[in-house]
């Protein structure tokens, strides 16, 4: 057994030991996972990556990074196809003239179908079980390496701002942006669920648990208590409709807040490209984040402040995501094609 | 619909445990007939499920434990023509116990998409754990039962299902961390469920490398099981201890 085998299978240990340090659910330590060992553990996972990468395709090393070259390509034509084929499906939706935009959309999307059918074809051709674990352990090391360049180099930053358009985001604390970005408004729907209640016992120092309080044909079984839905009220300080039990102590059934279906707030970004004002409106959603100049926006939070509603905000800087997104791509189509492809071929 | 619920799911469980006896007893075919008929009958929970939730029925752990005879039927029908293994029984005696686990759980039909959920990671993340954590536990018990004898040929069809399951569980780990980015603006967390997933795969890669060393032969079978137990720990304990603070808290 060669002396990088013994040390890769020392790394895995260690590694497992710390995450485990860390993980363990009862007396687990997190903390370990921002502290020196894990770092030293990631630097020494990435150059054995490397290592095991070259010992696999020694001799074969050219069609190893042409193969890997590839497999990028390839992988970038499924992003340009996602990504233009959602954007042509949301104009479809659409509708009207927003039908000619998605059929340029759709034109974009099946420039990336060809990316990926031409270069799929060609790793195809080139690589085999050997190589495709030997592109596994690049791709592990290209994690390791964008991981600890956002360690580094990683900047987020949170702010508030109102939803109706009055104030504009041109810096944060890190320094300025290369856009401007306005929130025009912002929208929760809800779920259409009949409405759901609940009992709070009130204790010294608050409420107590809440109880779930059935409802049958308008009747609240509150306890030994029947109160008729209609009986509920609002009041300025609460925030939904409610009753007072009386009893020691007593209790107050209040109706639960609606199940939220989705957040969306319109953003306002005005960019400059060669020297001429740009200017457009879209849509930010939860898991659809906005990207812009290097920055992504996400939607986090959003809540009242000085009476107006608003939104808050999350920008990213993030230089290592890219890789770590590519190597995380890669990892996964490495190992299903190291542990499904044909056994004739070059065992590794 | 709830007691419709639980006889199709009693039901699939009763076929599951029929074919997982059969195989035992030699009967190869109608052990085969038993899990197809459960696999129909895990199709109708799962429709079933989908028409109460009004979602992909991926909201608790009730609805996770009833969709693995789903995916297990056709993993055993790629195990026997493409790797000529004949899991059947193996893969139905799985499928059983998680049914067993969907019988003990509520029935929670009513569940709601939170908007972090409505992405189009969600699908294809669970179902690929789901498919490996199946396959999984499948491999650790032949790994078990190699024990008891047959012990080149059980490890030999463990080993077979444990690379039919590594890549599902790749993809279930680094598609949540793809997901993570959109939804949490982070890759990774260091969130309890994301360490324990890779602990899990860490594992299983160990397991992997000792592959390539003769020396570490031995090795093969503990890290199986110490896999499968982390799988465990993952899936289970991670969920239902309450005294944890998970980002993945909603899919307890």
């Amino acid at each position: 057994m060669g002396t990088a085998g013994r040390i890769t299978l020392m790394a895995l240990g260690a590694g497992l030991v710390l995450l485990l340090g860390g993980g363990c659910p009862v007396l687990g330590a997190p903390e370990v996972y921002r502290g020196g060992a894990m770092l030293v553990l990631g630097a020494l996972v990435a150059v054995l990556g490397l290592w095991g990468a070259y010992a696999l395709g020694r001799g074969k090393l050219a069609r190893l990074v042409l193969g890997m070259l590839f497999l990028y390509m390839a992988v970038v034509g499924l992003v340009v196809l996602r990504t233009y084929g959602l954007k042509g499906i949301e104009y479809c939706m659409q509708g009207g003239p927003m039908i000619f935009g998605a059929v340029g959309q759709f034109c974009y999307a099946l420039v990336g179908v060809i990316f990926t059918a031409v270069f799929g074809y060609l790793v195809s051709r080139i690589m085999n079980r050997r190589l495709w674990l030997a592109g596994l352990h690049i791709c592990v090391a290209a994690v390791v390496c964008g991981a600890f360049i956002d360690y580094a180099l990683e900047v987020k930053e949170r702010v508030t701002v109102p939803a109706n358009g009055s104030a504009t985001i041109a810096e944060v604390q890190g320094g300025p942006l290369d856009f401007s970005l306005r929130v025009l408004d912002f929208q929760e729907t809800f779920y259409d669920d009949a409405p759901t209640y609940s009992m709070y016992t009130m204790e010294q120092g608050g409420a107590g648990e809440a109880v779930p309080v059935p409802c049958e044909d308008g009747v609240l079984l509150a306890g030994d208590a029947r109160v008729p839905v209609t009986e509920l009220h609002s009041a300025p300080d609460m925030p939904r409709p409610f009753k007072v039990l009386p009893g020691n102590p007593p209790r107050v059934v209040l109706q639960n807040p609606p199940t939220v279906r989705e957040y969306s707030a319109n953003c306002e970004i005005t960019t400059t490209h060669r020297g001429r004002e740009e200017k457009y409106t879209a849509p930010l959603r939860v898991n659809e984040p906005l990207s812009c100049k290097g920055w992504l926006v996400y939607l986090e939070s959003h809540g009242m402040q000085g009476g107006q509603p608003a939104v808050t905000l999350l920008l990213r800087r993030a230089p290592g995501r890219i890789t770590v997104l590519t190597g995380m791509a890669g990892i996964i189509i490495c190992t299903a094609c190291w542990c499904w492809w044909k056994k004739e071929d070059d065992p590794a | 619909m709830s007691a419709a619920v639980y006889s199709l799911t009693a039901l699939c469980m009763l076929l599951c445990v029929c074919s997982a006896a059969f195989h035992a007893g030699g009967r190869i075919h109608a052990a085969r007939k038993c899990f197809c008929a459960a696999w129909w009958a895990a199709l109708a929970l799962f429709v079933a499920d989908w028409i109460l939730a009004a979602a992909p029925p991926f909201g608790n752990m009730r609805h996770v434990l009833a969709f693995f005879p789903l995916v297990m039927a056709p993993a055993a029908v790629y195990l026997r023509r493409c790797r000529g293994q004949d899991l059947c029984g193996w893969l139905a005696a799985a499928s059983a116990i998680a049914l067993i686990g969907a019988l003990c759980l509520p029935l929670q039909a009513h569940w709601r998409q939170m908007p972090a959920l409505q992405s189009p990671w969600f699908v294809p993340h669970v179902t690929a754990y789901v498919v490996s954590y199946g396959l999984m536990a499948v491999s650790a018990m032949l790994a078990l039962a190699s024990f008891r004898g047959k012990t080149d040929e059980r490890l030999a069809a463990a080993d077979a299902v444990a690379r039919l399951a590594f890549p599902f569980m790749t993809f279930g780990l680094w598609s949540g961390a793809l997901w993570a980015d959109a939804a949490w603006s982070a890759y990774w967390a260091w969130d309890i469920k994301e360490v324990w997933s890779l602990i899990t795969w860490v594992l299983y890669l160990l397991y992997f490398h000792t592959h390539a060393h003769a020396g570490f032969a031995g090795w093969r079978r503990p890290l199986l099981l110490c896999g499968f137990a982390a799988v465990l720990v993952t899936f289970l304990v991670v969920n239902f201890l309450p005294a944890l603070n998970s980002l993945h808290s909603y899919a307890g």
